[in-house]
């Protein structure tokens, strides 16, 4: 299975363990414990987070340790792109409305 | 978390070993089964026995030596892992690749049955005990469907309904005991 970077961020529970991780590297016993969550749980959705590139590991002193690799998430940003500047001409649309309904204060009518 | 809907008993603690070493953890499983060695290696290699007890379901039987996709077994997301069958002397040896890890699985012909020994290395020590709760469920659901009382397959989230994190707590203390 490939897992694109859509798939691995869609489960609650990953995306947790990425918040995680933000704040620095853990073990799997050290997620098990911060999220409270089964070590199953926490083991298979590492797999997909590494599968999915948004997670690196390397093995030290025999325990696997976990990080961040939020450089996938630039996808994630650049597919919201459009949507945000759908947003900001809403909000612009809606300035402009009350600027005509409400005029701003200051020009008191007369 | 599910209910627990198998008959299911995980019974004592069973018998494990472990060892470090340069490659890592090896985890060392020791079973008997009543029955015969070509009956227990039906068990270890075939996709539609290996379904009904064991964590991964192969893409093909482990029957020769060569890639094999892993899928964990019951996982709605169908996650998988690359896996290799490296020996193979039938009805005796199976070592696969099982994503990072190693599983070397040995049988043996005794009075009344097989003894199996799993040889299970794994890369992160943190999940040895995990691991061990893991094939604990397993090699009992493996008895049961060896038994022709199948109960289908306990695995990953679902093992927490039938003890689990007992089991968990109970290796971790029985493996970190000082000498």
């Amino acid at each position: 299975m490939t897992t694109d970077v859509f798939a691995a961020i869609v489960e609650p529970r990953r995306r947790q363990i990425l918040d995680h991780l933000r704040a620095g590297p853990a073990s799997v016993n050290e997620l098990v414990t911060a999220l409270r969550m089964p070590q199953p749980a926490v083991s298979k959705h590492l797999k997909v987070l590494r599968d999915g590139g948004l997670v690196a590991s390397r093995v030290a002193a025999q325990q696997r340790i976990y990080s961040l690799n939020h450089q996938p998430l630039e996808s994630v940003d650049a597919w919201l792109n459009p949507y945000r500047q759908l947003w900001e001409r809403s909000f612009d649309a809606l300035a402009a409305h009350l600027d005509r309904t409400h005029p701003p204060t200051g020009e008191e009518p007369k | 978390m599910t209910v627990p809907t198998k008959p299911f008993a995980a019974g004592p603690l069973r018998q494990v070993s472990q060892k470090q070493t340069e490659a890592g953890w090896i985890l060392t499983f020791t079973e008997v089964f009543p029955h015969s060695c070509p009956q227990v290696w039906e068990a270890l290699t075939r996709i539609d026995e290996l379904a009904g007890w064991a964590p991964y379901v192969p893409d093909r039987d482990l029957d020769s030596p060569g890639p094999a996709r892993l899928t964990m077994n019951g996982d709605a997301e169908g996650t998988a892992y690359d896996g290799e069958v490296l020996v193979l002397e039938r009805p005796w040896r199976l070592h696969h690749r099982f994503g990072d890890d190693l599983l070397r699985w040995t049988l043996f012909e005794q009075a009344g049955g097989t003894r199996l020994v799993l040889h299970h290395t794994i890369t992160d020590g943190d999940m040895r005990f995990m691991v061990t709760a893991g094939w604990h469920i397993c090699l009992v659901v493996l008895d049961r469907l060896l038994a022709g009382a199948a109960i289908g397959p306990i695995v990953g989230e679902d093992a927490l309904a039938y003890g689990f994190e007992d089991l968990r707590s109970a290796y971790q203390a029985r493996l970190t005991e000082g000498p």
